[in-house]
């Protein structure tokens, strides 16, 4: 029900990447480190005018910030019940990991719920798609859970 | 504080700082060109996000 209203209100599915992605360009382009106009994807008309515009008038990095918010206050009861906390080892894997799943879903266009739910849910070939390839790189993530014991 | 509750409160202020950041460099919203309410119906097209044309 929530992402039809998202679809009804914003006028496309559901996604999160897109916002990040945002953020991201952004605070490369702050630093001087980026050029939105030399770049294939950010020079397009609608990104450029997201890049260049406050991001609170951006639907993503809205929904984003609801899902940081949301994820932050479930967590929080379950204070007491947390492990034992992340070795060196385990935070650098968890931070390649992270960087790999950020980077490969941006290059898929979309994650589990841009590319997926919302592509699936939408009549899109390209959700279907991506399905058994997220499956196939489970495979792998889960061994390597495993192997660094998380 | 526990290391857990700190690294949250130091998210949010991240968080936030960047959203000031964001808000002060950027151009002032133009509260009468503001996207609808509800896009759908609106006769506006969605752009950005997934409306992006990949080329």
């Amino acid at each position: 029900m929530l992402a039809a209203l998202n679809l009804a209100i914003a006028g496309q599915p559901w996604g999160v990447v897109y916002g990040f992605g945002l953020w991201a360009a952004k605070l490369a382009q702050a630093t001087g480190s980026f050029d939105a106009a030399s770049n294939a994807f950010w020079s397009q008309a609608g990104n450029a005018q997201r890049l260049s515009q406050s991001l609170l008038l951006d639907v993503t990095s809205i929904t984003n910030i609801g899902i940081l918010g949301g994820a932050l206050w479930i967590a929080a009861p379950r204070r007491e019940a947390s492990t034992r906390p992340l070795t060196a080892r385990q935070w650098l894997i968890g931070l390649v990991a992270g960087f790999v799943l950020g980077y490969s879903s941006r290059l898929a266009f979309g994650c589990n719920i841009g590319a997926m739910l919302s592509g699936i849910s939408t009549g899109s070939l390209h959700g279907w798609i991506w399905m058994p390839m997220a499956f196939a790189g489970t495979l792998i993530g889960v061994r390597v859970r495993r192997r660094f014991g998380f | 504080m526990t290391i857990r509750s700190l690294s949250s409160t130091l998210f949010w202020i991240v968080l936030v700082l960047f959203v000031a950041w964001d808000w002060s460099q950027s151009p002032p919203i133009d509260v009468r060109q503001e996207p609808p309410l509800v896009a759908a119906g609106s006769g506006q097209a969605a752009s950005g996000g997934h409306c992006s044309l990949a080329r």
